[in-house]
């Protein structure tokens, strides 16, 4: 009896010792066997027809195994293709190849490869030779207006289509950029380096395992319904230095436009400096050049519209938006909204908008439009333009105007002047652009989508790897265009004048160009960045556009930006100081109407507007997102659990199965000598 | 509840009814129970008939609603993507992610 009285409170007491001191052990325990790391995940979007991205249902994990080389690869099916062990590997970008991936997912059936991670510029391992870009072969183009063609020009032959594929391992991006990137790729490399020393049979050996758990499946509109994902979707900005433009005063507009932001398939880690950033800081420099034309630009004969679209590489959501909002007729009719508009002084709450300002541009007076595409010069070794339409004989002119004006660029061989994309003989029409939307709509507006390639996107085309800055060479290219895109179009607006004023004073501002390009690339809180906004902690911006809040639409700070810096240069100071002082703070300083845009009260004819794909619409009296039309942009993104990674140490399988066979028997044993020992000792000394 | 040998005829005739009719309000294994519970009971030859009918209704019964249960089953986990709208409104539980 004392026997068992004892055995009880022994067990008691272990059992009370385990529970209070369960909570120390899982976190004094658990730092020393993982290290947990920041993670760049490719995540899972949707739209009308399916999914695209990276899911994992449950987790995925194995050994750190480096890839160099495509031969590598070959060597790793042979020699560990048939084990069951659990391999992680480490790949450059380059490797990053349609071939690689069915390879990986071939191998990911038997359980191989089972993730992977994927290393960007900044490690200094990826060859720049080799790179290919991951969309598909021709992006966007059912969305464009070539879609009902029966030969579409193919602009990304080259093209992996990773970006639209549903992968089903984890696979994260690593670019060591800043303190917390350096971090994880040093411990993701000195795994690396352990493993390989150990020639990756000398166990233990570092493993990593993936955490990457998406809500949504399907396609967009059954995630809508669960309300599991969000629409991918931002805020364009417009503007113009016209302030009483009015869709009914009969003058023509000239519409300069530019994408806001780009699209690859980390999306933390987007940069998209050759594929779109280079339209903007162009479209940027030009309109502050013109500001400083010897008249005012209101006084022309036709008025300049810039503008900036978010979402473009979604199915071109930001400028399909735009344009079906100017055409459309609007009707406010003030019914209850199911959550109220956000807006502060909105001129209408249902539709719940932001300003009327849209309906001012009246897409039948536009007479023509410039689009800056990717114009970084990297494509063509800054050396030559190119400019495309969509209709030879109805842009004669017009090319032929952007061509009077010089250009110098820096590369070798450099071309004067904008050349004609389809000079070789071959009429490609217009690659994939903002311009396509206006077109749809109007067809007989003289649209030059300016871009530094002639016949292929290139391979930087919606790239992680489009990041390269070549500052001095890129900001010369581009200052160049801008400087004779500038020229053309004050000559362009004044059309239909008395008397033309040469256009020799507008000149591109190529320090502004140089800033501009290291800002949006490189380092928001640059010191140009803190005359227009308080920043000090951002520093490489994601270009990827994120998702739309209905509730509570926040411009992304990119778009702020833009919008602040247009403000800036199209609007006008207040000189008349009976209205009070001109400087400020903050808008509340300056009357209504007014921004206040580097410490002055400014007013200015610029506006946001929403951009999400036209395929799906807001029901704003219930508050739910539907897909409405399935041919346009539909674009969703899953919610997930937090994605993560972690490295620890792992021992081989068989040494596992051995722990386990022993432990089993060491039980069994412990079991039948109890049973049998109790029976003994009761037989031996007679107690009961 | 006294042991089965020791009950009348009558009062074992009376509980498998009464079992028997209950497995009508969605119990499938309350039919399962009355066949097991009067298994032995039937085999016997002094078994009144009356009990053996209840018994082996009740066992048609258990295997109809496996039959109907397992093919429901089979139907829905396959099925239920394809459904869409539909499926997710009888769904408890909607699974995630896929």
């Amino acid at each position: 009896m004392r026997l068992y009285s004892i055995a009880i409170i022994l067990t008691l007491l272990g059992s009370w010792m385990t529970t209070s001191f369960a909570q120390d052990i899982a976190s004094s325990l658990y730092p020393y066997i993982y290290t947990d790391v920041s993670t760049w995940p490719c995540v899972r979007l949707l739209n009308a027809t399916g999914q695209i991205g990276c899911h994992v249902p449950n987790g995925a994990g194995g050994i750190l195994y480096q890839i160099e080389s495509q031969d590598e690869i070959n060597n790793f099916v042979s020699k560990h293709g048939g084990s069951k062990q659990n391999y992680a590997a480490v790949i450059p970008y380059n490797l990053l190849t349609k071939l690689v991936v069915a390879n990986i997912a071939a191998l990911d059936s038997t359980k191989c490869i089972s993730g992977l991670i994927v290393l960007l510029r900044a490690s200094s391992m990826v060859p720049e030779a080799s790179l290919s870009s991951p969309d598909t072969s021709c992006p966007n183009c059912r969305f464009g207006l070539y879609a009902n063609d029966p030969d579409q020009y193919v602009w990304n032959p080259q093209g992996q289509g990773l970006i639209e594929e549903n992968l089903p391992f984890p696979v994260f991006g690593l670019n060591p950029v800043d303190t917390v990137s350096k971090q994880v790729f040093n411990i993701v490399m000195r795994g690396v380096a352990f493993n390989l020393k150990k020639q990756y049979t000398d166990y233990p050996l570092q493993a990593i395992d993936f955490k990457l758990f998406m809500w949504a499946a399907i396609d967009s509109e059954t995630c809508l319904r669960r309300g599991w994902c969000q629409v991918v979707g931002g805020t364009s900005v417009f503007s113009s230095p016209s302030r009483q433009i009015a869709a009914d005063d009969g003058k023509k507009s000239i519409v300069l436009t530019a994408s806001l932001d780009s699209r690859s398939l980390f999306h933390d880690l987007t940069n998209g400096v050759a594929t779109s950033l280079s339209g903007l800081v162009a479209l940027l420099t030009v309109a502050e050049s013109l500001s400083r034309a010897p008249v005012s630009l209101e006084l022309l004969p036709k008025h300049i519209v810039y503008t900036g679209f978010t979402a473009e590489a979604w199915g071109f959501a930001g400028s399909q938006r735009f344009v079906q909002d100017i055409s459309a007729q609007f009707q406010c009719t003030n019914a209850t909204r199911a959550s109220v508009c956000p807006f502060l002084n909105a001129p209408c709450t249902f539709p719940c908008v932001r300003s009327m300002d849209f309906k001012r541009i009246n897409i039948d007076n536009i007479d023509s439009l410039i689009e800056f595409n990717s114009v970084s010069g990297l494509n063509s070794n800054y050396s030559s333009y190119w400019a495309h339409v969509d209709d030879v004989d109805l842009t004669q002119s017009f090319v032929a105007d952007l061509q009077k004006n010089n250009l110098t660029l820096p590369g070798q061989n450099s071309q004067n002047t904008i050349q004609a994309a389809n000079q070789d003989g071959n009429q490609r029409k217009l690659p994939p652009s903002s311009a396509m939307s206006f077109l749809q709509k109007n067809r007989n507006i003289k649209t030059v989508v300016l871009t530094d390639f002639q016949k292929e996107l290139g391979s930087y085309y919606n790239s992680d790897m489009d990041d390269k800055v070549d500052l001095d060479l890129m900001s010369q290219s581009i200052c160049g265009l801008a400087d004779a895109t500038a020229k053309t179009v004050f000559l362009k607006a004044q059309e239909g004048a008395s008397t033309i004023i040469p256009a020799e004073t507008i000149t591109a501002n190529c320090t502004l160009v140089s800033s501009l390009l290291d800002c949006l690339a490189s380092n928001f809180s640059c010191p140009m960045m803190k005359n227009y906004f308080n920043v000090s902690s951002v520093g490489r911006l994601s270009h990827y556009t994120s998702v739309f809040s209905f509730v509570n639409p926040q411009p992304q700070l990119l778009s702020r930006f833009v919008f602040t810096f247009l403000g800036d240069v199209t609007g006008t100071r207040r000189n008349n100081s009976d209205l009070g002082p001109s400087g400020c703070s903050t808008m509340q300083d300056c009357i209504s109407g007014e921004y206040c845009i580097r410490k002055q009260c400014v007013s200015t004819m610029t506006a946001y507007h929403d951009a999400y794909g036209t395929g799906l619409t807001y029901n704003e009296s219930t508050g739910k997102v539907s897909v409405t039309d399935p041919t346009k942009g539909t674009w969703t993104e899953s919610t997930w659990d937090t994605p993560t990674m972690r490295v620890f140490l792992v021992t081989s399988t068989k040494h596992q199965v051995i722990e386990l066979v022993v432990g089993v028997l060491w039980t069994l044993i412990s079991i039948a000598v109890v049973i049998f020992g109790r029976s003994f000792l009761k037989k031996t000394f007679k107690t009961d | 509840m006294p042991k089965l040998d020791k009950m009348s005829n009558d009062e074992l005739i009376t509980i498998s009814k009464k079992m028997f009719y209950g497995g009508f309000a969605f119990l499938p294994f309350l039919w399962l129970v009355n066949v097991m519970y009067f298994f032995t009971m039937c085999r016997k030859s002094t078994a009144p008939p009356a009990l053996r009918k209840y018994v082996l209704m009740s066992l048609a019964g258990c295997i109809l609603s496996f039959i109907a249960l397992t093919t429901w089953y089979a139907v829905f986990v396959n099925k239920r993507v394809q459904w869409g709208q539909s499926a997710d409104t009888i769904t408890v539980v909607i699974p995630k992610g896929v």
